[in-house]
């Protein structure tokens, strides 16, 4: 079910009514089958594998509360790695490395013909199987309690409104959240959910839904279309991803704070960064944090000697967790490769708060979307020979026709997603709008409601995330 | 939804914020019938909304609805683009005996597929025609051809087809509710291509598709013979890309022909005239393509009993075609009279 269809629209006011009337110890039980029914509603099957997921991590906590020996708790959590990265590698990865070993043999001389599964890919299944290991790996290292509720553990996995997109919360965060029962709801958290809600449809619909076409376009188009077009192509994608991404976890945000939970912010105006390591603190937090915590510290983290190996192993994973494709460990090493030269000249571009209005921080700003937007050629791009004919048909200004409504839209569309950022920067909740004054505020109600509007309309188009 | 008391403000204050509250509804209120005025102003400038697959679709199907109420057509036409600046309905009504009507029904871009949907849902129950042309070339029975794909998949997901064949859903129905009451929600097509809009308003639109009240495209019959590049592109990348006939748009072929015998009317299919010289190299396997393609067309006349028919002296020199696929003046009146000799027992 997705969040900007009718269905969903359908479902929302149902569960939010049953929530709120019936009595308090039915709200996770309802939270729970609620959960599962927007899960299954694109395939019935894939319930299996989250509660294969729920169940070997609950039972595997609650184990870990009472081993105490150091093997056994080790094996335990080997345990839940093998699952649930069993679950990946099986569901996400197999035909990719069976297809690449083969391809690789054929390099050889060698003729290989490797199984490969007739399978489709469960949607949301990193995100539901990286939150599930936090909360097993914090367990094993004696960072957050066990949890014994099997309701509140299943549904600290499955919890609808991020189970297929994330964010990725901690235990820490979510499940004492959940394991309290919800009493009330204050008018301003019922405004500023709504508010949220809104604010990431929009960006949805009258952003990301709006550039898509003139993306397709470019990119479909790699070997003939003009550079204009391709240029225009590469920055729409850029912010297509963001609106939809970020608008994404908007509505997260804004469906559990109806619902009486807080869920982390996900992104935090990444492309007003100055610096790429500034970016990566502020782009889908949730799993940079993630690979930081479980990947890139225990690799060794930033201790001297190791730390450029370990930036690259965390950034390559961290870009094969996106998709099973080469062209997304070339986007995670290009980021690599980027944090290793920046972390090397760190002391000339310092991480820290951005102003994009201190002119000296114009340019840095500039040069770091325009490489963050290099890098989302490859990410976008179906096969490498699209991805390098994108970038030739840039570099040699390939002639050919304008699309001036892409242009006209991406201006208009990239200027408004800049002054949403420019707005929300630095604020905890990217609520803002609702303090400012009762013209102002009118104001930007009219422009998202005309922005949905206009934009909306059709069939219902899937949020990019869910695919990884 | 229960309200909180947790840190219920004083009730000066808790006033004082529904009053602001109120405000910024009633200013959002304000801004949108704003923007509804603007919108009905220049509405009366704007192209239609595109409410079909695309504005020729919408254009065909609202002649058809006049022809229909004037008794439909005799002879009808079918096909893509080919069939659209190939024939001369026109020409073709002159040459038949008075009265007779004759209406070019032929889509951009369409194969079998699209055709037996556009067919048995809107052309033959409005004009119930007695004869009905197919025209046909290799790019109509490539089973992988990308535009035909994108074509059809317009064609099926627009909301009033949704409407013709009864299956409109709950959200289409309220956004033509919405669509009758304001102007941003009828004009949202539009606006959001902001530099049509910008055209529209300047009166520079370039009007594409201009149809002949009898449906026909003539913006290619002043032209002397070229090829593009990105006519060349279209054509290699999206129309015949990976061809194969694997009988899926032979299949519906079968099904479009079943169904116009079904209502009395006589069928012809046409192997419509191309320019094999630059248009066979399109191919990805050149003439083993069109030669493949035109074997399959006589084995499916032969067992489905249609007749083919092949234009004379193939193949026609480059003076008669516009580019490789479509034919300028002199050819379509060629084609046209050797259409109507052929129908009519010449």
């Amino acid at each position: 079910m997705l969040f900007n269809s009718f269905d969903f629209a359908i479902f929302l006011p149902v569960v939010l009514v049953l929530y709120w009337t019936l009595p308090r110890r039915f709200q996770n039980p309802l939270l729970l089958v609620a959960s599962y029914v927007f899960y299954g509603a694109w395939d019935w099957r894939f319930l299996g594998l989250l509660w294969l997921s729920t169940l070997t991590d609950y039972l595997v906590g609650r184990a870990l509360g009472t081993a105490a020996e150091t093997g056994r708790r080790r094996r335990l959590l080997g345990l839940s790695l093998f699952v649930n990265l069993g679950i990946l590698a099986s569901f996400k990865y197999f035909n990719f490395f069976v297809e690449s070993a083969t391809s690789l043999l054929e390099q050889f001389g060698l003729s290989a013909d490797g199984p490969t599964l007739r399978i489709i890919l469960p949607v949301g299944i990193s995100f539901y199987t990286f939150q599930t290991l936090a909360y097993t790996i914090d367990v094993y290292r004696g960072k957050t309690e066990v949890e014994h509720n099997p309701l509140t553990f299943a549904l600290y996995v499955a919890f609808f409104p991020q189970l297929v997109a994330g964010p990725i919360e901690r235990a820490q965060r979510l499940i004492p959240q959940l394991a309290e029962p919800r009493s009330r709801i204050g008018f301003d958290q019922v405004r500023s959910g709504l508010f949220l809600i809104a604010l990431g449809l929009f960006k949805k619909v009258a952003i990301a839904d709006a550039l898509a076409p003139y993306v397709d376009e470019a990119f479909s188009g790699a070997t003939t279309s003009g550079w204009i077009t391709l240029l225009v192509g590469v920055y729409a994608f850029g912010l297509q991803i963001y609106g939809d991404f970020s608008g994404y976890t908007d509505v997260a945000r804004g469906v559990a704070r109806l619902l009486g939970i807080e869920l982390m912010i996900n992104f935090n105006q990444p492309y007003l960064s100055r610096n790429i390591t500034n970016f990566w603190r502020t782009w889908h937090i949730s799993l940079s944090t993630w690979l930081r915590d479980y990947l890139y510290i225990p690799l060794g983290g930033n201790r001297k000697g190791n730390v450029y190996r370990n930036l690259m192993i965390t950034m390559l994973l961290g870009g094969l967790w996106h998709g099973a494709a080469w062209t997304f460990v070339v986007w995670g090493g290009l980021h690599g490769l980027y944090l290793s030269v920046h972390r090397r000249m760190r002391h000339k571009s310092p991480v820290g708060p951005v102003d994009p209005f201190r002119w000296r921080d114009v340019i840095p700003t500039l040069v770091t979307f325009n490489l963050v937007s290099l890098g989302w050629v490859f990410f976008r791009a179906e096969t490498f020979s699209q991805a390098f004919e994108v970038l030739r048909g840039i570099a040699t200004l390939r002639a050919g026709p304008v699309n001036w409504n892409a242009l006209g839209l991406l201006v208009g569309m990239g200027g408004l997603g800049l002054l949403i950022d420019l707005v929300q920067r630095n604020q905890a909740d990217h609520t803002i709008v609702l303090s400012w004054p009762a013209a102002a505020r009118g104001v930007a109600y009219a422009v998202l409601a005309l922005g949905l509007i206009i934009f909306a309309g059709g069939d219902a188009i899937p949020f990019i995330y869910f695919q990884f | 939804m229960k309200a909180t008391t947790d840190s219920d403000p004083a009730p000066a204050a808790n006033t004082k914020a529904r009053m602001a509250g109120l405000a910024a509804l009633a200013v959002a209120v304000i801004v949108f019938g704003i923007a509804e005025a603007a919108a009905r102003a220049i509405e009366p400038r704007l192209q239609p909304p595109v409410l079909w697959g695309d504005l020729e679709t919408q254009w065909k199907v609202a002649q058809m609805d006049g022809l229909a109420a004037g008794g439909g057509a005799d002879v009808v036409f079918l096909g893509s683009s080919i069939v659209n600046a190939g024939i001369d309905p026109a020409l073709f009504a002159e040459l038949s005996e008075p009265g007779t009507v004759v209406y070019d029904a032929a889509l951009n871009a369409t194969s079998p597929q699209l055709l037996e949907l556009w067919a048995t849902e809107i052309v033959l129950p409005r004009l119930q025609p007695d004869l009905v042309v197919i025209g046909l070339s290799s790019r109509s029975l490539n089973d992988h051809g990308i535009s035909q794909a994108e074509q059809y998949e317009r064609y099926v997901e627009s909301i009033e087809r949704a409407f013709e064949i009864g299956e409109a859903t709950i959200p289409q129905r309220i956004d033509r509710a919405m669509s009758n009451v304001s102007a941003v929600v009828r004009l949202r097509s539009e606006i959001r291509r902001p530099f049509a809009v910008f055209n529209d308003l300047r009166g520079t639109t370039r009007s594409l598709l201009a149809l002949t009240d009898q449906g026909a495209t003539t913006r290619l019959r002043g032209m002397e013979y070229h090829v593009s590049s990105a006519f060349r592109a279209q054509t290699v990348e999206l129309d015949l890309v990976d061809y194969q006939i694997g009988g899926v748009e032979l299949a519906a072929l079968a099904r479009l022909v079943d169904e116009i015998r079904s209502i009395g009317a006589r069928v012809l299919l046409v192997d419509m005239p191309v320019m094999e010289a630059d248009y066979t190299p399109m191919h990805p396997n050149g003439q083993a393509d069109l030669d493949a393609y035109r074997a399959a067309l006589r084995e499916f006349a032969d067992q489905n009993d249609v007749h083919l028919a092949t234009p004379p002296d193939l193949p026609w020199p480059a003076e008669q075609f516009a580019d490789p696929l479509h034919l300028n003046q002199s050819g379509v009146d060629r084609l046209t009279t050797w259409l109507w000799e052929t129908t009519n027992g010449g």
